[in-house]
């Protein structure tokens, strides 16, 4: 769990809008009691296992989460990739599209697991009318915003107006729904 | 009769004139495409050390000696560089020429200030390497140069040396003529020519080794035709873009700006005074003066060139003794044609499909690409000297052991380095891209990714590794073996590919359904017809390094798939961006299949097949990958990846004989080399949100805890973990409120 608190640290700095979040890290949760249909194993029958305790979940150990990058507090490149970021943002609003897409895939080289970046990257795509490549974006970004909901629920409304764009009203409500929900968290 | 010789000389004219003309404004637009690696970002924090620094300048072929400023140089005080980079127009921006000081701290960037007022910096791009020219059909190639941007000394020198009354003739100088006989008779020797710089051109465009009055007599007319049509500096201009000034092999080197790049590996505004020199001295002679062969002679004709700046007054006598005692200074030479012709080919192939080959030949166009000049050595120097450790014998000899390389990033999908020999430089037979071979156990990753993405299996499902015979339509059974020939039991999923079983991987996929296998190596990103055989399963499929780089890439990014890419863009001679490559991505898995994927190819690289590979890293550093052997020992793979790298590597040999080697004892090694020299970085082992991992009893594949023996923590899809307790678990966990207190305390910390 530690790393996912790392992975929050995780930002543009001060260039990016999407800065304003405040949020805190999960508490380890207690797991469901176990579901008897789900056993499926040949573990001697013990009285400990008819009723397991709850038990938080294992840490990867750290021989496993050693050092890389999207583990650490400060990703060292980060003023760099925060001058990208705003300058991908002048960019996108002076209209110039392909260049922001191109800025912003230069700071992604220098950060690859940045969720934020994916973000802006997809939201790039939404205004060049890239519906399919936005919303994959958006997703790509989700799976990197683990902790972020604030983010999350950005994507998620991306990709319901790219659902509205495309014609597909009932995805549209449900990824609406998704946003809603974690902005609800 | 005169009338009658009127008219031939007159059609005759028109004749040379047509053929003059064509000749030259075809030659003006005749350029190559010039292809450019990735440029280098620096920016504090930047990982790279000082070390890689060096070799990135000297690929830039920058100077040593920061005096004056000269854009292109450096110096270097311990651990900071002082840095004049040069100015470059990105297709996306130009970047100034800039003073700067660089210091490096082990592999990082620890400081980065403009000079000199000392001024923090965010972040640097440097030129890009030059690293090939897709040339015309007769192999020239060429620097293009316009009159404003030839050195003011160039001109002067070639004038003194060559042309003296360049700006007065008519393109013939008979008094000129007169007076080379004059000098080249004094001498002894030829120091002087007596064609003028316009006669040279022209005899340059009809190059023949014809030597008659009759080729002299065109020659003068053409010459006299042509400074009819375009002014001096027109004809100035197209000398310094046509002059021939050498050979590299089967490509010519023609005008000064290719001749800067090919002997000193510098544009032609970086040239010093005696490398002008050298230049000019070579039209006389290229292959006689030639300075990597006859470095003397190349010597002495470059002196005796300042000696005619100095009679002339173009340099003062003192300095010219000076220069002459200066060295001659070309570079040992990599000419750039020969640099990484793999990598060029790649990109020759990806842009085929988008462009015309005459178009690519012709216009001048610049060729961004996403080689990382860092990469590419480190693969090149790891499969070099891994070869040769294996095979010492000649590489060049058809038994020799071959192989190939391939490096992409993890992100994106770019491609960063190809090796398709274990000689590098050799243009040969590209196996990276080219050589399709089976693939053996490689493909198994595929198997399990397809039994956790859609089978309903976790890394701890128990799956059989007991012999099995499988019917085979109007055949016998096929009976697979192990590689150790034996039987392992109920083993859980993860350590069947970790310790890449047979038989469980062939009971597994049969349990899948081969289809829904063939089906998953085609959504990774291989597009080509599979038969789904239960062979299959196995690795009975022949790929090439390349498409086994973009299946495992599909996975490494978490089940993403991005086409891989050579090219990031092409920009036209006057610099307007043509076409962008630019990032593309679908999901085509769960994250979390991927995720589970990649935790199971990190135990092979932990305690599987791979084990002998974690031996050779670095402490802590967190990798997965998976090896690959086929029948009789005939082909050695190795793919995996770590956080910001993904690296295939293909051992084997071109007339398919056994090699003796698997996957561990030979591509592996090179592998392992090769990530330790790219520095590759961790895996981000990051869970997708509804991962979690939990310690599992190996033999009984029930929930367990760290102090257990036996105990090995893997990754579940939240609720999918098993739901009983193993007997030590249980025995341990007697007072769970005091171990959940200690767990927090330590997740705290």
């Amino acid at each position: 769990m530690h790393i996912m608190r790392h992975i929050f640290a995780r930002g543009l700095g001060a260039g990016i809008a999407l800065a304003i979040i405040a949020a805190c890290a999960p508490l380890p949760t207690q797991q469901p009691p176990a579901d008897e249909s789900a056993v499926r194993d040949t573990a001697v029958p013990d009285p400990w296992t008819a009723q397991p305790q709850a038990q938080p979940p294992a840490t990867p150990p750290v021989a496993i989460v050693a050092p890389g990058v999207g583990t650490q507090d400060s990703h060292p490149g980060r003023d760099a990739v925060a001058s990208l970021a705003a300058k991908a943002r002048r960019e996108q609003q002076a209209g110039e599209l392909d260049a922001a897409a191109a800025t912003l895939e230069r700071a992604l080289r220098l950060d690859p697991r940045n969720a934020r970046l994916w973000h802006q990257l997809a939201s790039v795509h939404f205004d060049q009318r890239q519906w399919r490549q936005s919303a994959e974006f958006a997703t790509r970004s989700n799976a990197l915003a683990t902790d972020d909901k604030y983010l999350q629920a950005l994507n998620w409304r991306l990709i319901a107006q790219v659902r509205e764009a495309t014609g597909d009203p009932q995805g549209a409500t449900h990824a609406y729904d998704q946003a809603a929900r974690l902005e609800r968290d | 009769m005169a009338g009658v010789f009127a008219l031939v000389a007159g059609a005759y004219l028109l004749y040379l004139d047509s053929d003059i003309r064509v000749e030259f404004e075809g030659k003006r637009w005749s350029v190559p495409a010039h292809v450019y690696a990735r440029p280098l970002e620096l920016f504090p924090g930047a990982e790279i050390s000082r070390e890689q620094f060096i070799r990135e300048l000297e690929g830039l072929n920058y100077r040593h000696g920061v005096e004056g400023g000269r854009p292109g140089s450096y110096d270097r005080h311990g651990q900071r560089f002082i840095v004049n980079s040069r100015a470059f127009a990105f297709w996306d921006g130009k970047e100034p020429a800039l003073q700067f000081e660089v210091a490096f701290d082990g592999d990082r960037v620890s400081e980065l200030v403009e000079l000199p007022q000392r001024i923090p910096l965010t972040l640097v791009r440097l030129d890009p390497i030059h690293f090939a020219s897709i040339s015309p059909a007769h192999n020239e190639d060429r620097v293009l140069v316009v009159r404003e941007t030839l050195p003011p000394l160039l001109v002067d020198t070639l004038l003194a040396v060559e042309d003296r009354k360049f700006y007065d003739h008519p393109g013939l100088d008979i008094r000129g003529l007169g007076r080379a006989v004059v000098a080249n008779i004094k001498a002894g020797e030829l120091v002087q020519g007596g064609s003028t710089l316009t006669q040279q051109l022209v005899k340059n465009y009809f190059l023949t080794s014809e030597r008659s009055l009759v080729r002299k007599f065109k020659e003068a007319l053409m010459s006299l035709l042509l400074e009819l049509h375009y002014d001096k500096d027109d004809v100035l201009t197209a000398y310094c873009n046509e002059i021939y000034l050498g050979q590299d092999g089967r490509r010519a080197i023609h005008g000064f700006g290719l001749g800067a790049q090919f002997y000193f590996g510098v544009p032609l505004s970086e040239l010093k005074p005696q490398d002008i020199a050298l230049l000019v001295g070579l039209v006389q002679g290229p292959s006689l003066f030639d300075p990597r062969r006859s470095p003397e002679r190349a010597l002495k004709r470059r002196n005796a060139v300042l000696d005619i700046l100095a009679q002339q007054g173009v340099l003062k006598d003192s300095e010219a003794a000076s220069l002459k005692r200066s060295a001659l200074g070309v570079t040992p030479g990599t000419p750039s044609a020969a640099r990484f012709p793999a990598f060029a080919d790649m990109v020759r192939a990806q842009l085929r499909r988008d462009y015309k080959e005459e178009d690519l030949r012709s216009e001048g166009l610049r060729i961004f690409t996403t080689l990382d000049p860092q990469a590419q050595w480190a693969a090149e120097q790891a499969l070099e000297r891994g070869l040769k450790e294996l095979d010492p014998g000649d590489p060049a000899r058809v038994q020799a052991l071959q192989g190939a390389a391939l490096v992409t990033d993890v992100a994106a999908g770019e491609v960063l380095a190809v090796v398709g020999d274990r000689r590098p430089r050799v243009n040969s037979f590209n196996r990276a891209l080219l050589a399709r071979r089976q693939v053996g156990s490689i493909v198994k990753p595929v198997v399990y990714l397809t039994a956790l993405a859609h089978g309903g299996y976790t890394l701890a499902s128990p799956v059989d590794d007991a012999p099995l015979a499988v019917d085979i339509d109007g055949g016998a059974p096929w009976t697979p073996s192990n590689y150790d020939n034996r039987s392992h039991g109920v083993v859980p999923l993860f350590s069947a590919l970790a310790h890449s079983y047979n038989l469980a991987t062939v009971r597994l996929g049969l349990d899948l359904g081969v289809q829904g296998v063939r089906r998953m190596i085609n959504q990774l990103g291989v597009e080509e017809e599979i038969n789904p055989y239960p062979s299959l399963l196995l690795g009975a499929l022949d790929l090439s390094p390349v498409q086994v780089a973009q299946m495992y890439h599909t996975i490494a990014s978490g089940g993403f798939y991005s086409p891989l890419r050579a090219i990031r863009a092409v920009v036209s001679a006057d610099g307007q961006l043509l076409q962008r490559y630019g990032l593309e991505t679908s999901q085509v898995l769960p994250p979390e299949a991927a995720y589970l994927t990649t935790a199971a190819l990190h135990y092979a690289v932990r305690e599987g097949t791979g084990a002998a590979l974690q031996n050779g890293l670095p402490e802590g550093r967190v990798v997965a990958g998976k090896t690959g052997t086929t029948n009789d020992l005939r082909d050695s793979w190795f793919a995996g990846y770590g956080g910001s790298h993904l690296a295939v590597v293909w051992i084997g040999r071109d007339d398919n004989h056994p090699i003796g080697l698997t996957g561990s004892t030979g591509a592996m090694r090179v592998w392992g080399d090769l990530s330790n020299r790219i520095g590759m970085t961790s895996l981000p082992l990051t869970p997708p949100e509804n991962v979690e991992w939990h310690w599992i009893e190996r033999d009984t594949q029930t929930l367990s805890v760290e102090q257990c023996p036996n105990a090995v923590v893997l990754p579940f899809v939240r609720g999918t973990e098993p739901a009983l307790w193993s007997s030590c678990a249980a025995a341990r966990r007697q007072n769970p409120v005091t171990k959940t207190i200690d767990w927090f305390k330590e997740w705290l910390n």
